[in-house]
């Protein structure tokens, strides 16, 4: 039982110790060689894995399935959808012509207009939040504003050289911002790194995290 | 009619599919959704198989003899045990293989990156003979914008509090202009889809 916890934490600390070893220290060709090794070997795991996601969707609509879920039929359509596709694929090859014209005709037109739909949205959520509570919202609301206006043609027609102001908010204060919340969140990082090494953080392998 | 015609059409009725969603939830926009998902699917397995999994058994394993790829074969495969109950945890040796190389890598290689940013934000406030206004800005921006997400000391006076309200004004200048900047980019793949219908089907816009 101890084990079955502590193995995962072990390769955890071995592997994170063996990348950082042959980081920080210099051992010549052989350090480049075990690094680069180290991550054809991530990679190479990685693609060993690619079953995993698969296998569970089709666990999951087999189940709605058989056990007549609500929009099982949905389910059955996408389990018939996987099975002949595949197929077709494979019959066909990765770049040959109808996986393209499949690919590009419907999967990336579905994929794209659910993604664009994000756009009615945000255009709804702009109109019910954007509203002049105090400054803080206030320099939000013209900063929205005056960039939506700088990429539009129109802008540059109500306001001569409005584009230029936009230009200049995103090179200086939205750089600097998103620079400072980068640079908290690599802090972050490091830090859940450094207790994931440690073994402090160890809710992934089905115990409480250590304070 | 060409098959890039017929391509249009079935985008283009794709797209009215997925949009209904705007009007009201229907099996028509379930349709397309499923529909999505099993092509991503079978596109995913068939690429994966052809473009990775193929060429690393054939050409890097037998043809080139790097037999020791073998071992991450098998802390890859080790993943699958997650399917059987008693076998569980086995799973997790893979999970910490993954977790152990991207902590270990965060801290290797992320610095350079980051350390980058900062040593380029202390920037010179004469520049050129003049008052460099735009890198003392940014200087300021950043150290206040870090300033609002210290969360460990309390920031009821002095320098941290003026600074942490400063770096919220300038950080919502930021999200306002990144929000701008999110719109006008799904307006234009809003404007993108409508010409596949308009232009590209209908043949209604030149």
């Amino acid at each position: 039982m101890q084990l079955r916890r502590q193995l995962p934490l072990m390769v955890v600390f071995v592997t994170a110790l063996l990348v950082m070893l042959f980081k920080f220290f210099n051992f010549g060709e052989t350090g480049k060689n075990v690094l680069s090794q180290m991550d054809k070997w991530s990679q190479v795991t990685s693609i060993v894995a690619f079953l995993l996601g698969p296998i569970n969707l089709i666990r999951l609509h087999i189940g709605n399935v058989a056990k007549r879920r609500p929009r099982w039929i949905h389910s059955a359509l996408t389990l018939v959808v996987i099975v002949v596709f595949t197929i077709v694929f494979a019959l066909n090859g990765s770049n040959g012509k109808v996986t393209l014209w499949v690919v590009n005709n419907i999967a990336i037109q579905i994929s794209g207009a659910i993604y664009a739909m994000l756009g009615f949205y945000i255009c709804s959520a702009a109109y019910r939040s954007f509203k002049l509570k105090n400054l803080e919202a206030t320099v939000l609301l013209l900063s929205a504003v005056i960039l939506m206006l700088a990429q539009a043609p129109i802008g540059e027609a109500i306001i001569p050289g409005i584009s230029k102001w936009g230009e200049w908010i995103l090179s200086v204060p939205n750089s600097a911002g998103m620079r400072g919340i980068r640079l908290g969140a690599a802090i972050g990082a490091f830090a859940a790194s450094i207790r994931v090494i440690l073994g402090l953080e160890r809710s992934w392998v089905g115990g409480s995290t250590a304070d | 009619m060409t098959a890039e015609q017929w391509g249009a059409i079935a985008g283009s009725i794709c797209i009215i599919m997925a949009w209904s969603y705007l009007f009201k939830e229907s099996d028509v926009y379930y349709f397309a959704e499923h529909l999505f998902v099993g092509l991503t699917v079978a596109r995913g397995l068939t690429y994966t198989f052809e473009n990775q999994l193929k060429p690393l058994i054939l050409k890097d394993i037998a043809e080139k003899g790097q037999w020791s790829l073998l071992i991450p074969v098998v802390i890859g495969l080790l993943i699958y045990c997650w399917f059987f109950k008693g076998l569980r945890w086995v799973a997790r040796i893979t999970m910490g293989f993954w977790i152990g190389y991207g902590a270990g890598y965060t801290l290797a290689f992320s610095p350079p990156v980051y350390l980058k940013q900062v040593f380029d934000t202390f920037t010179p406030f004469i520049k050129d003979g003049r008052f460099n206004f735009e890198g003392v800005l940014y200087f300021l921006v950043v150290i206040t914008a870090l300033m609002y997400f210290l969360f460990t000391v309390k920031k009821e006076s002095g320098v941290l509090k003026y600074g942490s309200m400063f770096g919220r004004y300038a950080l919502m200048v930021a999200f306002g202009s990144a929000y701008g900047s999110i719109t006008m980019a799904y307006l234009s793949l809003v404007i993108g889809k409508l010409q596949v219908i308009f232009k590209d089907a209908l043949h209604l816009v030149k």
